[in-house]
C-alpha cells in the first residue's frame, strides 16, 4: 500500500516515461519496505529491551541529565505500555521524522539521548561514512562551522568505518596493532560501532565514556546499538524518499516546483550578497519526431544523459530542474555574464558531442541554448527566465546554438 | 579586496580576501606583480578566502600563474574553495594552472 500511495506522487509526464518509472516505483517499493521493516524490528528490539530491563534490577533508572531540549519525553514522563515507553517514544519520533527539518540532527539527538538514558553514555559523537567509505564527516555541525572530513583510513573511528567491525577499548581480542591505533588517537573511545547499510558501514557512532555495571552494559550495549542502527536506515530512508520526491525521475534533475522554489530562495540569498546570477534555458528540439516514429526508449535515454550532463557540468552550487519535457534550466549562481557564458558553452559542447555519438539521433535532435544575465540591476526571476527562453527563441530562428541577453558590465563582488 | 603577504623564509604567501571578480582583480595583480619582482623569491598564493571567481579573475591567474610561463616567475596556487575549483574545473582552466591541496603542499613543492 505505502509502495502505491507513493507511486501516485509521481505521475507520469506523458506515456514514454513508463520505464523510468517502473524503477522508481521498484526503488521506492523497497525503501516503503525498508521503512516497513524498521518499524517493526524497534518494536521487537524495544519490546526485549524493556523486558531485560524490568527483569535486571541492578540497572540503573539513568536520567537524561546534561541533555537539552529532550525529544524523547516519553522516555521521562509516561507510564509504562505494553510495548514499553521507549516503542512509543520512538515510533512517535518515527512518526513526526519527516516533518523535521534537519532529520539527521534529529537523529544526532536522538542518539545521544538514547545512550545517554541506557548505557549512561557521554562523549558521544556520529559520523557518515561517505565517498566509498573513503571518509567520515560529523552527522551534524555547529550552526558557525562546516563539517569537517577526515579520513576513513585513519585511527580507530577509521577502522570501524573501514572494516565494519565493532571496537571495545576493554576487548583484548581485537589485538596490539588496534590498541596500538587507538593509543595513537588524540580522543579515547570506550566504545565504537559501525552503522551497517546494505553495502557496508554507512555511519560511526561512537562513545568515550560509558558508567555502569559493566556486566548489565554489556547485555544492553548489542541492543541499543541495534536499535541505533534501524534508526538510522529509517533516517537514510527518508532522505532517499525526499530526494526522489524532488526529484524529476526522466532526468535526475529537480522538478519545476522544486527548482522554483530553491531558485527563489538561491537568488534572494545572491542578491542580498551582491553577487549576480545567469540563466540558462537549453531545448532540446526534435523530441516530438522521436515519439511519433515511436523511438520512446532512445528518447528516454537521450533525456536521462543531458539531465546527467547539464548536472555535472554546473557547479555544486547551481540549480538544474525540468521545466518541460524537453526544457531544462540552470540557475548559475556567484558569476558574471563572461564565466555563465564560458560555462554554457563548455555545456553545449559536451551534451552536442553525446548526441553526435548517437548516431542517427544527431540527424533529428538539436540542442539550442539561451542565457540572460542579471548584471547589476538585480532583476525577479521570472523576468530572468522569460528573457532567457525569448534567447531560444531567436536562436531558432536564426538557426543558431547559443543566443545571449546578458549585461556587458561586469561582477560587482563584495565591498572590500 | 584586501591581500595580506606573509614571508615564509624564501617563499611569499600572498593571501587574498573575498571574491575575485572584475573590480578586484587589479589588487592581487599588483600584489602578484610586486611579489614576483622583489628579489629572487618564489610565490604561493593561498586561495582558501576567495569563495568565487568571475571570468576577469580566471582570466587573471591565467596571465599570472599559467603554465605558460617560466617556473620561477609563475606562483603556485593552493587550496582553491570548491565554488573556485569547480570553475576553473568546468571551464578547462584547472590543468593550466599549478595548482596544490594546501598550502604546505605548494610550500613543499617550492623546496624541491
Amino acid at each position: 500500500m505505502l509502495a502505491c500511495d507513493l507511486a501516485l506522487l509521481f505521475p507520469l509526464a506523458d506515456g514514454a516515461n513508463a520505464t523510468p518509472l517502473l524503477a522508481s516505483e521498484g526503488r521506492i517499493l523497497l525503501i516503503g519496505l525498508t521503512v516497513a521493516g524498521v518499524a517493526l524490528l524497534i518494536g521487537t528490539v524495544s519490546l526485549w529491551l524493556n523486558r531485560r530491563r524490568s527483569a535486571d534490577t541492578t540497572f540503573p533508572q539513568l536520567e537524561p541529565h546534561g541533555v537539552q531540549h529532550p525529544i524523547l519525553p516519553a522516555l521521562q514522563h509516561e507510564e509504562s505500555t505494553t510495548l514499553g515507553p521507549i516503542t512509543t517514544a520512538i515510533q512517535r519520533w518515527l512518526d513526526e521524522l519527516s516533518e523535521a527539518r534537519d532529520i539527521w540532527g534529529t537523529l544526532d539527538l536522538l542518539i545521544r539521548q538514547v545512550l545517554a538514558q541506557q548505557l549512561n553514555a557521554r562523549h558521544v559523537r556520529c559520523y557518515h561514512v561517505r565517498s566509498g567509505h573513503d571518509t567520515i564527516e560529523p552527522l551534524t555541525s555547529s550552526p558557525n562551522t562546516t563539517p569537517t572530513e577526515s579520513s576513513a583510513r585513519a585511527g580507530v573511528l577509521g577502522h570501524v568505518a573501514t572494516t565494519g567491525r565493532e571496537y571495545l577499548a576493554d576487548d583484548p581480542s581485537h589485538g596490539e596493532l588496534v590498541d596500538d591505533l587507538a593509543a595513537r588517537c588524540r580522543e579515547h573511545w570506550a566504545w565504537v560501532w559501525p552503522v551497517i547499510g546494505t553495502d557496508g558501514p554507512i555511519g560511526v557512532i561512537a562513545v568515550g565514556e560509558s558508567t555502569g555495571p559493566a556486566d548489565t552494559i554489556a547485555t544492553h550495549r548489542a541492543a541499543v546499538a541495534q536499535l541505533l542502527t534501524f534508526c538510522w536506515r529509517h533516517v537514510l530512508a527518508t532522505e532517499q524518499l525526499q530526494l526522489v520526491r524532488r526529484t524529476d525521475h526522466a532526468s535526475g534533475v529537480l522538478t519545476r516546483h522544486e527548482f522554483f522554489t530553491l531558485a527563489e530562495s538561491a537568488l534572494n540569498d545572491s542578491y542580498a550578497a551582491n553577487e549576480p546570477v545567469v540563466v540558462a534555458v537549453l531545448v532540446l528540439e526534435g523530441l516530438r519526431g522521436l515519439d511519433d516514429d515511436g523511438r520512446w526508449r532512445e528518447r528516454d535515454g537521450l533525456v536521462e544523459q543531458v539531465g546527467r550532463l547539464i548536472a555535472a557540468r554546473v557547479r555544486s552550487d547551481d540549480l538544474v530542474g525540468r521545466f518541460a519535457d524537453d526544457r531544462f534550466v540552470v540557475l548559475l549562481r556567484r558569476l558574471d555574464s563572461g564565466l555563465g557564458r564560458l560555462i554554457a558553452e563548455k555545456m553545449l559542447i559536451a551534451i552536442n558531442e553525446t548526441i553526435g555519438e548517437l548516431g542517427e539521433l544527431r540527424e533529428v535532435v538539436r540542442l539550442r541554448l539561451g542565457l540572460s544575465g542579471s548584471g547589476l540591476r538585480q532583476p525577479a526571476f521570472t523576468e530572468l527566465l522569460e528573457r532567457a527562453f525569448d534567447a531560444v527563441e531567436r536562436a531558432r530562428t536564426a538557426n543558431v546554438s547559443l543566443e545571449c541577453d546578458l549585461p556587458t558590465h561586469g561582477t560587482p563582488g563584495q565591498q572590500s | 579586496m584586501k591581500v595580506h603577504c606573509q614571508p615564509h623564509g624564501k617563499v611569499t604567501v600572498l593571501v587574498p580576501h573575498g571574491p575575485l571578480v572584475t573590480d578586484e582583480v587589479v589588487y592581487l595583480r599588483c600584489s602578484i606583480e610586486e611579489a614576483v619582482a622583489s628579489a629572487a623569491k618564489r610565490v604561493v598564493i593561498d586561495m582558501a578566502d576567495v569563495p568565487y571567481l568571475d571570468s576577469a579573475g580566471i582570466e587573471l591567474l591565467l596571465e599570472t600563474c599559467g603554465l605558460q610561463l617560466s617556473t620561477a616567475q609563475r606562483p603556485k596556487l593552493a587550496a582553491f574553495s570548491e565554488t573556485c575549483r569547480e570553475a576553473l574545473e568546468l571551464t578547462d582552466v584547472l590543468p593550466r594552472l599549478e595548482a596544490f591541496d594546501s598550502v604546505d603542499s605548494a610550500l613543499r613543492s617550492c623546496q624541491r
